[in-house]
């Protein structure tokens, strides 16, 4: 019925309402000059006028309202995941207009998407990763026999980092694997820092067993923790640590990253925050923005629920929250 | 697995399009203490209104108990399952705390009070609590305490999930505060849990599991180790800590010398119980109230309110013709002693204004102040009304009418009480501004942070009578032996 219509169909059966209630005001009018009885038929009249400046205001101006905010909204945001139910378009042409506009979007989010992964498998394909294994392997192999263990191990590290990061290109991995794969790089940065770096993981919980299984979108981390060392602990006089601790709850698994680096000034805390409001999709991710990058990743993947939330401040260090859907395999 | 009772995620807020909050994001599980400092009190009060209520924001999600309650696409404009526990009570005084806690709340539909069976379920409350307050007792009757108790019960009969206590512990005396906390520390191993705002971090030190650092509208920090906070605040308030060392007075007891401006000789009323002690130009005196009794009926006896039931308050200065007076600056003053619609000149001349007669009539006085105060005040005395001012600038104008009108004494009752960290840098070196002029001040307070920086002399005053004075040169000697009433 009135439901389906959009604001301008609304118009026309509401002007058509109201010209049947001129005629009626008019004439009433006219019985009015001839009886006196016609108060009563008066008082209907403003009774079904009020009715209908009620119904004006819920099927006219408050949906009129509610689609000038949705654009409003769409305007300010890449896309709207889903049109919400309260939208009532104006005409027909403009709904079809949203509609291709949204459609272009998501299609335009999903090649940069796509597109990515596209650089990431001509990456992997260049790199012949079985290639660079037997070479690390056949380092690691002159190294024992020349004695040189320490390099032995950092080329098995190496490898396993390369074997996690450019084989395999399913999208989620269990909390384990993930963590995994930080020892072996934190392993690796070690040899560059020395004494200087720490890394925590804070597992001693009741469930460690059901977080490590939850699934994680892959090298969700391992930017995150690399900004951590790069940026706020490298610059720092004196040691470093970097922790990471889970709390699992009834729908969400986070994640913090926590460092006691430098710490982000406020401009530059502004500029992340902004970027990932932003939602800006950047192939080239440097520092903070690949903080954002992780950001939309998580967004793209699970909703808008969920995403990373960064704390910091300039001396102190920096606390970076991830929020995820819990989930298992 | 932890439960999750509140989630603010990238909040942004703006009111009359002024930012407020700048992506705030901060989460909350259940059975927790969080604590909130507040470095800046900007944005503060909207972060509570959007806690309690669902009103809109501009960019961001708050979920509650892990479901969505507000966003940037949807705002219900419903209230969420919040107490909000503040200065301002939401008991009604002539109803008894049985009824305030069962008749008035949300969801009570009975024609016919069972009154014995409410006093029956508040009795068992309180007994569980092993609180001793009397369930017909009318709230009125309550002192600070029971009263806040009465509003936790409140709470806990409304089934409302998160208890926020907003800027509340200098509203209790140093014995009673400890109790506070031992009872929501009680409460949240039954399940319940607490969102504490405060603005001095020891408070919130004590209590807290988690401390947020509020600043420029959004949680910079979380301290997840809250004894760590000691030594994170000097880095995330450095300037004010910095500034603070710079108030330390000199150990010139030359004042001693002098008549005193206030003299308290034996002096009994209601909760007052021979209070003697004497303050004398130029000194700052801390007067801390460790039962939260006399207060207010202190500064009724000095603005002449009430009379003494025995004893003598005098102002010898003023019998020995001086003619000078005492200023007494209240709790929240900004609120309670300018006029808005007034200029900031107007404002700043009011006290003047007593003292000398037909001032209003001669033009030239308010020239001489503006002449004399424009290198310190600037564009400020051209200001026709308030309301452009900010919280910093007010409380200039508070206390530069009492550097123009020159009373022999200043009486400040909880000078900091409801200021950020760096307002209460500001406020002291006010403080410091009027004892460095001369002027004597008087400082009534139930806690010692910060005060004690500025402060030449403490009084401990308990159940209305001096039990202990200190010199500023055994300040160090005594936190050593009551270190539970001393701050770091």
């Amino acid at each position: 019925m009135i439901k389906n219509k959009n604001l301008v169909d609304r118009l026309k059966i509401f002007g058509v309402a109201f010209g049947v209630l001129f005629i009626i005001i008019w004439a009433m009018a006219l019985i009015l000059t001839r009886r006196s009885a016609g108060i009563w038929i008066i008082t209907l009249g403003g009774v079904a006028f009020v009715v209908l400046m009620l119904l004006a205001y819920y099927f006219l101006w408050k949906p009129y309202e509610e689609t000038t905010r949705i654009i409003k909204l769409f305007g300010a945001r890449l896309y709207l995941e889903d049109i919400p139910a309260s939208y009532v378009p104006y005409n027909e042409e403009v709904a079809l207009a949203i509609e291709r506009l949204n459609e272009y979007t998501k299609t335009f989010t999903t090649l940069e998407v796509s597109k990515k992964q596209a650089q990431y498998l001509v990456l992997q394909n260049q790199i012949n990763p079985h290639f660079l294994y037997n070479t690390l392997e056949s380092i690691r192999s002159e190294a024992l026999i020349a004695g040189l263990d320490s390099v032995a191990q950092m080329c098995e590290a190496l490898a396993n980092f390369f074997r996690y990061t450019i084989s395999n290109i399913e999208n989620l991995v269990t909390i384990d694997q993930e963590l995994q794969n930080i020892k072996t790089y934190f392993y690796i940065q070690q040899y560059r820092f020395g004494n200087r770096l720490h890394l925590v993981i804070d597992d001693n919980q009741e469930d460690n067993g059901v977080i490590r299984q939850c699934l994680i979108p892959k090298l969700t981390l391992q930017p995150i923790v690399e900004n951590a060392i790069i940026h706020g602990i490298e610059q720092k006089i004196g040691e470093g640590t970097v922790t990471i601790k889970m709390t699992l709850t009834e729908k969400r698994l986070l994640v913090n990253v926590l460092d006691n680096g430098v710490g982000i000034d406020e401009e530059s805390l502004d500029k992340i925050n902004k970027h990932m409001v932003a939602r800006t999709i950047n192939a080239k991710a440097r520092g903070g923005l690949a903080i954002a990058n992780v950001n939309n990743r998580i967004k793209m993947l699970f909703g808008e629920e969920y995403g990373v939330t960064v704390f910091s401040t300039a001396g102190v260090g920096t606390d970076v929250e991830i929020t995820l859907p819990r989930s298992t395999r | 697995m932890r439960k999750e009772i509140l989630r603010m995620d990238h909040i942004i807020c703006m009111d009359n399009h002024i930012p407020v909050l700048n992506h705030l994001g901060m989460q909350i599980f259940a059975g927790e203490i969080y604590g909130v400092l507040c470095l800046e009190h900007h944005g503060i009060e909207q972060m509570v209104e959007l806690i309690c209520w669902n009103r809109p924001i501009q960019y961001g999600q708050v979920f509650f108990e892990e479901n969505l309650v507000n966003s940037m696409e949807k705002s219900t404009f419903g209230r969420n399952r919040v107490a909000l526990i503040g200065r301002e009570s939401r008991l009604i005084d002539d109803l008894s705390l049985a009824d305030n806690l069962f008749v008035i709340r949300r969801g009570f539909r009975k024609f016919v009070i069972p009154r014995r069976i409410l006093q029956e379920q508040t009795q068992r409350m309180l007994d569980e609590l092993n609180i001793q307050i009397s369930p017909a007792a009318l709230i009125q009757e309550l002192g600070t305490f029971e009263r806040l108790v009465a509003e936790i019960l409140q709470a806990m009969v409304g089934q409302d999930h998160l208890i926020i206590l907003f800027d509340i512990s200098d509203m209790l005396s140093s014995e009673e505060l400890p109790r506070f906390h031992r009872l929501i520390r009680k409460l949240t191993q039954e399940g319940y849990t607490f969102l504490y705002i405060y603005n001095h971090h020891e408070v919130l030190k004590g209590i807290c599991d988690r401390i947020g650092i509020f600043k420029a509208g959004r949680i910079e920090k979380v301290i997840a180790n809250p004894a760590a906070i000691t030594e994170a605040i000097r880095i995330f308030a450095r300037y004010p800590y910095e500034k603070m060392a710079t108030f330390e007075p000199d150990d010139n007891n030359a004042f001693a010398q002098m008549q005193p401006v206030l003299q308290l000789e034996e002096v009994q009323a209601e909760y007052i119980c021979n209070l003697s002690f004497s303050v004398h130009p130029g000194e700052n005196v801390l007067l801390l109230d460790q039962s939260n009794t006399i207060l207010d009926e202190l500064m009724e006896l000095l603005g002449k309110e009430r009379e003494p039931v025995s004893g003598s308050l005098r102002l010898p200065d003023a019998e020995a013709g001086g003619g000078r007076r005492i200023a007494l600056i209240q709790r929240n003053p900004v609120r309670s002693t300018l006029f808005w619609e007034m200029s900031f000149l107007d404002n700043l001349c009011f006290p003047l204004a007593d003292k000398v007669p037909f001032f209003w009539q001669k033009r030239h006085l308010r020239e001489s102040v503006t002449k004399e105060f424009r290198g310190e005040l600037g564009a400020l005395l051209d200001e026709p009304e308030l309301y452009n001012l900010n919280s910093k600038e007010l409380y200039t104008l508070v206390y530069y009418r009492y550097l123009i009108a020159k009373p022999s004494l200043v009486v400040c009752l909880q000078p900091l009480s409801g200021a950020d960290m760096y307002l209460r840098t500001h406020i002291l070196s006010l403080m410091a501004r009027l004892r460095s002029h001369g002027i004597a001040v008087l400082v009534l307070n139930t806690e010692l942070y910060d005060t004690l920086y500025i402060a030449d002399r403490l009084i401990q005053v308990e159940q209305g009578k001096v039990v202990a004075e200190h010199p500023r040169c055994r300040f160090d000697e005594v936190k050593i032996e009551k270190k539970d009433i001393f701050p770091d």
